[in-house]
């Protein structure tokens, strides 16, 4: 009895690893979407719009499932260790996933061991001051910076985030000097930041398109001027070549096989171009964009070459 | 306004709306009763269906869900000792021995009036004066958050029995406890021994289980073999409800200072409710004519406590609607569920989109008013909870902790913190160490860090940080504030003495 | 069973914690290590008066009230640490019946009796299997499938 009850058991399991790899198209069952970052956050709530139209254009269930903590960290330490066979992908953010093997001794994971499917989300950083603040321009707030270097106090969310990035970047390129004061995260920034408790911010787009009415932008670190904002010049247009965004995309861990990416790739950049996905975003202060795969593996080497000499002049 | 008021209470009590209000408010209670379930978490998790739902009804459900888990949290508090939440932990100081007088009701019919005495309150604050107080909650920055967070730490003077270093060195074990995991500010990873799944910190939830929970359970049921969790069967009566409330109606003054107490920590951006319950709980015994009947079980206690977390909750939402800047890890949530709906926090929200802005902020007083109906009724269920033999019982209580902690992140690693902690509790229980102040320190840590650190950077910047630290109004109240707090236990020893000098030093 | 020295164990305790916390976090950066050397002088200096309390008033506590006691919560804590061990090796289903079994069996007072292995066996398959439910499909919690079956 024992043994024949074992040996059934034996078969169920074969047969339920097996079939997905016998019937050898992807993809047969249910994948797993990881958000590092709590429920309820940008990127999860972005996960959620995406959820069903994954599921009808792949046609398998998705699931989400949250791993947060250390700013994303333990989620991609664990997707790097999952198994390569596309029913295990991740939400992946950029600066985040290249500032954190780079700063940090031990992330737990590196860059280049996530696979990027696509990119669908840009939200760019900008500089913003107080409406009632005597910075016009961006000329006015360097000017002052180069007369008085410290003495400007600018917000931004935590230490090696896109933000700190962005505030070395630009000191190194005005020639300025900056008292950059961290917070736990973006909300809190933007609260000290209205409070007047720093005088200027690196804000993300869609928290500086919300509190418009109170605040003066004085650059966007965009190619183009920010589209809900016409009105606000680009820092490339003052002359500082700054190229600063947070952008979100999907990965999948190393080794996971061109043919899996490509289904995935097409799946997220179909639903990346869909005109109500894209009105949705920009409503918010998000730009829509539509990255493919061996271009976002291209944009991650060009931002590891930008960043990488940024870390270790500030690290030593 | 009120207008705008009135037809968004029609609003709730449409059929429909009125179901999803109270669905909300049970899955609110069950997710603040499961420790290791949090309102953040019932939250995210409806999000999604309120996509389908209208906008009204949609938020109507998330104020339930908010509401009740404010109550919720109270109930695993008192029956085994393990706060739901971390704003219930000073609940656990009089609830859990007033369940082990076999008065579990008595505790459970307090926590539903006080918590919605406490959010009725701040629901008309929210309704009346929401945008003056919003801009006031902007003057708290760098400093005032680390003097806010010293005043916390305060309370340790009133947490340790006894020797009062032996507190503030819990604390300052807190305070380490919280900086484990990556730094926020530094940037660098802390403490972690290797394990990348540590960069994400220790969890308070995953604390409290293990300071909370897993020491009551090891030593009384696992070691001493003791047959229930209380000393007397709870017997369930409807004379024990008129009987609180009556009681609750003579102690006004207590019951609106916590529930102020509540909002206003609430609604002080970031600062987050958990330490709300407390530094009410702090003052109610400062002002208590009868402090040495607190922490043996009385119902003002847990009054207190109650009032105060949910309080917190309408207050959190205060800069939220108004500003966009949410006060709380739940409240991000609805945010987050706000957007969806196209609905930007600001100004508009009062005027453009007021219907539905007063709907959910009449869905939060009704909600109030089911937890009330629902909690008074729902104790005779749930203190009967507690009647269960033990050894039925603690297993079941053990493998909650134990689910709890994985599904706060859905970590393995956590568990094993919660086991670490758990056999610390439990060796500083047996050493008269109450472990509520280290889980004090490790609230307040990261408030305390922040604030210290930006402080120096921006007092730097400004020429000199003693100078911004303390010259500035609401930094010097919180300063008079804390030291006040600080020297009561000698001023209060001292007036005892004096008084009764033949029973000397008041032992708590 | 033997009187102990509470704030002694206590004191000597935090120095531990202090030079391991202190030791670990010499290499961070001022941002991030300011706040952690406040709080290490902190406890230093206060774990250095619980020992000087200890050497002149001590305050003696007797730590478990009988050897059975001290037996019971050694096999408990000893049975929550191979359940954990094994949680995401062999599955949280198998794992957890097995536990919960076992942990009810543990606090019955006789263990082997046939009643208990029955009942508990009933309560393991009844609990677990109800909680698994509700996280793993009403909540959409990843619960461990088990390394060793992947």
């Amino acid at each position: 009895m024992k043994r024949m009850l074992s040996i059934f058991l034996a078969l169920v399991c074969v047969m339920m690893f097996a079939v997905p790899t016998l019937a050898g198209k992807y993809p047969a069952k249910k994948i797993v979407y990881q958000i590092p970052f709590n429920p309820g956050g940008q990127s999860d709530l972005e996960a959620r719009r995406q959820q069903p139209l994954l599921e009808k254009l792949l046609g398998v269930k998705v699931v989400i499932e949250y791993k947060p903590g250390g700013g994303g960290s333990v989620g991609w330490a664990n997707l790097v260790r999952k198994k390569p066979d596309g029913y295990f992908i991740s939400g992946i953010n950029i600066p985040h996933i290249i500032l954190q093997p780079l700063a940090r001794g031990n992330a737990g994971y590196k860059t280049e061991q996530i696979v990027p499917i696509a990119f669908f989300q840009a939200t760019p950083i900008g500089l913003a001051v107080l409406k009632k603040s005597p910075f016009k321009t961006l000329k006015d707030f360097v000017d002052y910076a180069k007369k008085n270097p410290g003495a400007i106090t600018v917000g931004g969310s935590g230490t090696w985030s896109g933000h700190h990035i962005a505030n070395l970047q630009f000191q190194k390129m005005a020639g300025i000097k900056l008292t950059y004061i961290p917070s736990k995260g973006a909300a809190p920034s933007v609260a000290s930041f209205l409070g007047g408790h720093v005088q200027a911010l690196w804000g993300n787009s869609n928290d500086l398109y919300q509190h418009r009415e109170r605040i003066r932008v004085l650059g966007f670190g965009t190619e183009k001027p920010f589209a809900p904002m016409p009105e606000v010049p680009t820092f490339k247009s003052q002359g500082y070549a700054l190229l600063a965004s947070i952008d979100r995309g999907a990965g999948a861990p190393p080794g996971t096989p061109p043919e899996i990416i490509q289904v995935l790739e097409k799946a997220f950049l179909t639903i990346a171009n869909d005109p109500a996905i894209k009105a949705k975003m920009l409503q918010d202060g998000f730009i829509p964009i539509a990255m493919d795969s061996a271009r976002s593996k291209a944009y991650i080497a060009e931002k590891i070459k930008q960043w990488a000499p940024v870390v270790k002049e500030f690290k030593k | 306004m009120l207008d705008a008021a009135i037809s968004g209470l029609g609003h709730v009590f449409e059929f429909y709306n009125f179901l999803s209000l109270f669905i909300g408010v049970v899955m609110g209670i069950l997710f603040g009763a499961l420790p290791g379930l949090t309102a953040t978490m019932g939250l995210a998790l409806l999000v999604p269906f309120t996509f389908t739902m209208s906008p009204a009804s949609g938020l109507i459900m998330l104020a339930g869900i908010y509401v009740g888990s404010m109550y919720g949290d109270a109930i695993p508090a008192t029956l085994i000792n393990t706060p739901g939440t971390p704003a219930a932990i000073a609940t656990t100081f009089d609830g859990f021995p007033l369940a082990q007088k076999g008065m579990a009701q008595h505790a459970l019919v307090t926590a539903a009036v006080a918590s919605s005495f406490g959010s009725l309150l701040a629901n008309i604050v929210l309704a009346f004066a929401a945008p003056p107080l919003a801009e006031a909650s902007l003057k708290f920055g760098p400093s005032e958050y680390f003097w806010l967070g010293v005043f916390g730490l305060t309370i340790i003077a009133t947490l340790s029995s006894g020797f009062i270093f032996k507190g503030l060195l819990g604390g300052a074990m807190g305070l380490i406890l919280s900086t484990v995991g990556m730094s926020p500010l530094g940037g660098d990873v802390r403490l972690t021994f290797g394990f990348p799944e540590l960069q994400a910190g220790i969890d308070l939830i995953v604390a409290l289980i293990g300071f909370f929970c897993l020491p009551e359970i090891l030593t009384s049921i696992v070691g001493q073999r003791r047959r229930s969790y209380t000393s007397r069967q709870v017997n369930p009566s409807l004379k024990v409800i008129g009987e609180v409330i009556r009681d609750l109606f003579r102690q006004p003054v207590l019951m609106l200072r916590s529930s102020f107490i509540g909002t206003i920590i609430g609604f002080a951006p970031g600062a987050g409710g958990n330490i709300a319950s407390m530094v009410s709980y702090n003052e109610a015994v400062r002002w208590d004519k009868h402090p040495e009947e607190y922490g043996k079980g009385t119902i003002k206690g847990v009054a207190a406590s109650e009032a105060a977390n949910s309080a917190m909750a309408p207050g959190s939402l205060i800069p939220l609607l108004t500003l966009g800047i949410p006060g709380s890890p739940p409240a991000a949530v609805i945010l987050g569920a706000l957007m969806l709906h196209g609905m930007r926090p600001g100004a508009e929200l009062f005027s453009a989109y007021a219907d539905v802005t007063y709907a959910f902020i009449m869905g939060l007083l009704v909600a109030a008013f089911l937890v009330t109906l629902i909690g008074t009724f729902g104790s005779f269920v749930f203190s009967r909870i507690i009647n269960i033999p033990a050894r039925f019982l603690a297993p079941v209580v053990v493998f909650m902790t134990i689910l709890g902690s994985y599904a706060i992140r859905n970590n393995v690693l956590d568990v094993w913190i919660m086991l670490v902690f758990g056999i610390i509790g439990l060796v500083s229980n047996k050493l008269k160490f109450h472990p509520a102040t280290i889980v004090l320190g490790l609230i307040l840590g990261p408030f305390v860090e922040e604030g210290l650190v930006q402080s120096i950077l921006a007092g730097k910047a400004a020429g000199s940080v003693i100078r911004y630290m303390t010259l500035q109004p609401i930094s010097m109240v919180l300063i008079a504030m804390s030291l006040m707090s600080a020297l009561w236990p000698l001023y209060a020893s001292w007036r005892e003495k004096k008084r009764n000098p033949a029973r000397g030093a008041r032992e708590k | 069973m033997s009187m102990l020295n509470a704030d002694l164990i206590i004191g000597i305790f935090a120095w531990v914690v202090g030079g391991v916390v202190f030791v670990t976090t010499r290499e961070l950066s001022p941002l991030g290590g300011m706040f952690v050397n406040y709080v290490l002088v902190a406890i230093f200096f206060l774990g250095a008066l619980m020992l000087l309390k200890g050497f002149i008033k001590p305050e003696k506590i007797q730590f478990f009230e009988s050897a059975g006691e001290r037996r019971n919560i050694i096999i408990g804590v000893v049975m929550l640490v191979v359940y954990l061990y094994f949680m995401p090796k062999a599955g949280f289903l198998p794992t957890s019946y097995i536990f919960y079994m076992a942990f009810n069996m543990f606090l019955a007072e006789a263990p082997w009796a046939r009643k208990s292995i029955l009942q508990s066996a009933a309560l393991s398959a009844v609990v677990v299997t109800f909680f698994y439910m509700v996280f793993h499909y009403g909540l959409g919690v990843p619960l461990p499938a088990g390394a060793w079956w992947e």
